[in-house]
């Protein structure tokens, strides 16, 4: 592997992980709106 | 009488390389030292102490070249290279051989102390604030993307590269569970390096955050909007456990072992079991933990280290790629007090390095520093416990990635 392709698999895999990242904050937002919810129509 | 037969740690000194001679000597100072620094708490205790007197144990037991002969072993304490057929043999000899072999370089050592730490983990502040936590977390992520291309320069190979960029998570497990798939050669002094240098985080990184954050940022006291409930239940932090281990687990089947061992752990505490949860704390974390700084102690063999060209490359690699997830973990901080209008302490940054809980830590005592009054333990456990969600999706992309390489 050259070094300019070691700096765009990197870059890849780091673009990857920031779009996973931001992905699972969502999926905890999503949780917390749902038990939100539930939890408010419990009361 | 022949003296070096008598006293054989003595005796052996004299009969090896020159070089090798010194290096075990060095190791054996080096020992004394991380045991002392242990003892005063400037590095680590609970590795630094039994990893310590493994370094001063096994540099200074080694049997004279006449028994190596007879038993066929330099020391009976550990082989890490022993291959298969000489495997029975060498377990029924040295003491610690079972401990290595069926559990730590298989992983399962790794995933009891993820188990542990996800124990001892509140996910509350990643639930409150994901978005922040896990973009100061992905920033930290730098040291690990940026090592990579600088290892393939080293001359590593690919495998090799993502073994030893996998230092910047600042996961021990995580490094292990790599270099063991990706490298298995490295898998000794890559772990070795790994967990010396997450130890001297503890006094490097305060050093750090003190000369990239100025005192009147430290200072700032920080209120960022919470979710309507405030108070974090139960029954959402173990909703989150299942639906983030099976999502990830999804992703990245080769790094299953681990999320598993994470989210299992932290689930034990939400369901309230508390025998588990005393199991997996008191005697999972602390027995692995043990063995583990044990263990790295043992392989700190001057022979093994010290002949290994590789290591010094791996010890600039480690530095770099800790240093650069400190910093790129501030660059996150400044980037949420730049989203924030002004409303975040950038020293928090430092958190998203997932050393649990000594960065979140660092990060309080630096802000304590500059203000006695401001509490930021909240938001920097938050990055710190995505640090780990993180640097396991980092992980299993690098395996994944890399794999095929190999």
């Amino acid at each position: 592997m050259s070094i300019g392709q070691a700096f765009l698999t990197s870059g890849q895999i780091y673009v990857l992980g920031f779009a996973i990242a931001l992905g699972m904050a969502a999926l905890i937002k999503l949780i917390n709106h749902v038990i939100g919810k539930t939890e408010a129509k419990d009361k | 009488m022949n003296f070096s037969q008598l006293f054989q740690g003595l005796g052996s000194l004299f009969e090896i390389e020159p070089g090798i001679a010194t290096g075990r000597i060095v190791l054996i100072i080096l020992g004394v030292v991380l045991v002392w620094l242990g003892f005063k708490r400037t590095l680590e205790p609970l590795i630094m102490v039994p990893m310590g007197f493994g370094m001063c144990a096994i540099n200074a037991g080694m049997l004279v070249r006449d028994f190596q002969e007879i038993i066929g072993l330099s020391n009976i304490m550990i082989h890490p290279l022993a291959a298969t057929e000489e495997l029975m043999d060498v377990m029924q000899i040295d003491f610690l051989q079972p401990i290595y072999t069926l559990t730590f370089s298989n992983g399962l050592i790794a995933c009891l102390v993820f188990m542990g730490i996800g124990v001892i983990s509140d996910v509350s502040p990643v639930l409150k604030y994901p978005f922040t936590s896990m973009l100061i977390a992905m920033f930290a992520e730098l040291g690990t993307i940026l090592t990579f291309p600088i290892a393939i320069a080293m001359g590593f190979d690919p495998g090799g590269a993502a073994s030893a960029a996998i230092i910047g998570t600042a996961d021990g497990p995580m490094v292990l569970f790599t270099s063991l798939i990706l490298d298995k050669s490295l898998f000794v002094p890559i772990t070795i390096v790994a967990y010396l240098y997450l130890s001297i985080c503890y006094g490097f990184y305060p050093l750090l955050v003190k000369a990239l954050v100025p005192k009147e940022l430290r200072a700032k006291a920080v209120e960022l909007r919470k979710i309507d409930s405030g108070v974090i239940s139960p029954k959402a932090k173990i909703i989150f456990d299942i639906i983030a281990c099976t999502v990830l687990c999804l992703l990245f089947p080769v790094a299953a072992p681990l999320f598993l061992s994470f989210f299992l752990g932290n689930a034990i505490k939400e369901v309230a079991i508390p025998k588990y949860a005393e199991l997996l704390e008191n005697v999972f974390l602390y027995a692995s933990t043990f063995f583990l700084g044990l263990l790295l102690g043992i392989l700190c063999d001057a022979q093994t280290l010290l002949g290994d060209p590789q290591v010094l490359k791996l010890l600039i690699l480690g530095f770099i790629a800790l240093g650069l997830a400190a910093v790129g973990g501030i660059i996150g901080g400044y980037i949420v007090y730049g989203i924030n209008r002004k409303n975040f302490n950038p020293a928090i940054g430092v958190a998203g390095v997932s050393c649990i809980p000594s960065t979140a830590k660092i990060a309080q005592h630096a802000v304590h520093e500059a203000n006695k009054r401001v509490i930021i333990l909240q938001y920097a456990m938050g990055a710190s416990v995505c640090g780990v969600i993180t640097s396991a999706i980092l992980t299993g992309l690098y395996v994944t990635i890399i794999l095929p390489y190999v």
